[in-house]
């Protein structure tokens, strides 16, 4: 009975905060997995590197200036079978991005998606 | 025939003990019949999209969680075990090194199987490999062994059906925080086959009475990833790993530490004779020790003995900094612009000042 009890709690527990932490050399323990959010901004790098990849995104806050957001991506190994490659975004590009934010509330967050501003998929999609 | 169904048999409970071989009807690997094997493979349905994780209602991220044995037949002292572990994966501050086995064998890392006559490879993008011998010898004597990510395999091949038995990989949460937390002593039965030109399957059969009240056996499935022609290089985490904490929490760190430390002031090009006129060996102060300057082409160059000679950049006449190692030198001149030392900051950050050897 016991086994059951945890089991289904341990489950839980993985599911929301960590356990597909697989590829990431890091669990997804900071990211808040139950709220996305959207943001739109000119690429400012593009970091192909492991064990992360990191899109540097300039995005303009309501007083009208330019924060940096660091947003997480997968390493190189996975984002390459998804059809991206080092040029896919390149500084200066205008994009869209649906992150899952920091818990902390430090500008930076998981992906989710990421379009251009017409909302063209980018990578193999595109 | 009979030989080796007792052998099968004998894999499927775990009944062979490590010293012994894993069968002695084994065949050398049929490389002909084997070519399917070849190219990248992925167990179903783990392809990450691109935030690396998979999503946390799909099937796949189930099958991933189930592998770290949430649902094993574990006894009082395995369910301890298993606390423990989800408290270090929830706590969300450990890293991984690699996944090791037996994660490595179902996860959203790639695999590759390269089969040779008498031994195969498994290697996982992730960086483990595991080496299985699979001509009939056995495992490596006790006093040749210990408890490794990777553990020590050998196999078998009867046909197309590749088995494998494997000891001494015990959970290691330094190495993956997240496996399933099995005993140094457990073993693990694999059995492999290709059971279509795009499809192995596996069946994994863990045997820890330690920890476990009975085998506990995993079946996956393994396809062909899609848009992935090769393995790929994963690097260590230390290439450009931003995940720190606040104190508090983990977190992004906000900028590149490397790019920070790769941005170089703007360099002035000084002529050929603004350089010469600091050649020369220079006394540093309170050490005995002479530093030797030099012009190669339009750089000034200086080192000390034993020490390798490293470029300087010219901020100006006088100053200059070198980037390779963090330092600074600021030559000082008389009334009549000769120059008589330098002042500057060391590689270890320190003032440091010396005089020039010249005397008229």
């Amino acid at each position: 009975m016991r086994k059951n009890t945890f089991s289904l709690w341990a489950f839980a527990g993985l599911a929301l905060a960590v356990a597909p932490a697989a590829p990431a050399h890091h669990s997804a323990a900071m990211f808040d997995q139950a709220r996305s959010r959207e943001l739109t901004g000119t690429v400012r790098q593009f970091q192909w590197t492991n064990p992360h990849c990191y899109i540097q995104l300039l995005v303009r806050n309501a007083n009208g200036e330019d924060e940096e957001w660091s947003i997480e991506m997968a390493a190189p190994m996975h984002l390459y079978g998804q059809g991206w490659r080092p040029t896919t975004v390149k500084p200066g590009d205008r994009i869209k991005v649906k992150i899952h934010p920091l818990r902390n509330g430090d500008k930076g967050g998981e992906i989710e998606d990421a379009v251009t501003l017409d909302g063209k998929p980018l990578g193999r999609r595109s | 025939m009979r030989g080796r169904i007792m052998v099968l048999a004998a894999l499927a409970t775990g009944a062979l003990l490590p010293g012994q071989a894993i069968a002695e009807s084994c065949e050398p690997a049929d490389l002909a019949s084997l070519r399917g094997w070849g190219g990248v493979w992925i167990a179903e349905g783990m392809q990450a999209p691109i935030s690396g994780r998979l999503a946390t209602d799909s099937a796949a991220n189930r099958q991933l969680i189930r592998m770290v044995g949430l649902d094993a037949p574990w006894n009082e002292a395995g369910i301890a075990r298993l606390e423990e572990m989800v408290r270090i994966t929830i706590a969300g501050l450990q890293k991984q090194a690699g996944w090791g086995f037996p994660m490595m064998m179902n996860t959203v890392a790639p695999l590759s199987f390269v089969v040779a006559p008498q031994e195969t490879f498994i290697i996982s993008q992730y960086r483990d490999i595991r080496h299985v011998y699979t001509d009939g010898r056995p495992q490596p004597a006790k006093e040749d062994r210990w408890p490794t990510p990777w553990g020590n395999s050998i196999g078998c091949w009867q046909g197309d059906t590749l088995t494998i038995k494997t000891i001494d990989a015990g959970y290691d949460p330094k190495f993956n925080y997240a496996a399933p937390p099995v005993s140094d002593d457990a073993k693990f039965v694999e059995t492999l086959r290709l059971v279509a030109p795009d499809r192995l399957e596996s069946t994994m059969t863990v045997i820890d009475p330690a920890l476990l009240t009975q085998p506990w056996t995993i079946h996956i499935s393994y396809v062909h990833p899609q848009g992935v022609d090769r393995l790929i290089h994963d690097g260590d985490m230390f290439e450009n790993d931003r995940s720190v904490t606040d104190g508090r929490s983990p977190t992004i760190a906000s900028v590149r530490e490397s790019e920070r430390a790769a941005t170089p002031r703007p360099e002035v090009r000084l002529s050929e004779a603004q350089i010469d006129r600091l050649v020369g060996d220079y006394f540093i102060d309170g050490s005995g020790i002479v530093m030797h300057v030099e012009r190669r082409g339009g750089l000034l160059w200086a080192g000390t003995d034993p020490q390798p000679t490293l470029p300087f950049h010219a901020q100006d006449p006088l100053n200059f900094e070198a980037r390779a190692i963090d330092m600074t030198l600021r030559f000082k001149t008389d009334a009549a612009g000769r120059v008589t030392g330098f002042e500057g900051r060391g590689p270890d950050g320190q003032p440091m000042t010396g005089k020039s050897a010249y005397r008229p």
